[in-house]
């Protein structure tokens, strides 16, 4: 990866976090849903958010 | 954390209600962020990362409240009634800790 500022660098740091805990959240949280199309919006979040995580740990790394 | 779930099992059908507002307030935080991110991005490969995962939180909003709005736990047209619900909201999450 190329270089990034600090500021930079300092904002990634936080949306890693951020979408760290969300992920987590969102995996306990789907067995104590009852809802299929709240299950559902969950169940994508997840998908998505291990993508994202993903991406950022690249920007980082 | 297990108090919390004992907790939470045990509300019934408000557990939808509750683990629903938490994704919204949590899908507003991150686009949040991430326009703040994007403001202090230097080039371009950082700039399309969050310009994209920018547009999945965006579409994750709108999907979640439309699932509120649907569900009659967000009455975004009548703030009267929404603030009556936020009221009763409070008072089990009151009612529900030890203090």
């Amino acid at each position: 990866m190329q270089k990034l500022g600090v500021h930079e660098k300092l904002e990634l740091h936080e949306l890693l976090t951020f979408k760290t805990t969300c992920l987590t959240k969102a995996q306990t949280m789907i067995p104590l849903v009852s809802d299929t199309n709240l299950k559902n919006i969950l169940q994508q979040d997840v998908n998505g958010g291990t993508q994202d995580i993903q991406q950022l740990k690249n920007l980082l790394v | 954390m297990n108090s919390i779930v004992q907790n939470m099992t045990g509300m019934g059908g408000m557990t939808d209600q509750v683990i629903a507002s938490d994704l919204l307030i949590s899908a507003k935080s991150g686009i949040k962020s991430y326009a703040i991110a994007l403001t202090e991005s230097t080039s371009s490969e950082v700039r399309n990362v969050l310009c994209d995962q920018l547009s999945k939180a965006v579409n994750l909003h709108e999907q979640i409240f439309n699932y509120m709005k649907n569900n009659g736990y967000y009455n975004a047209y009548d703030p009267e009634q929404q603030i009556q619900m936020d009221i009763q909201n409070a008072d089990k999450a009151l009612s529900m800790s030890k203090f």
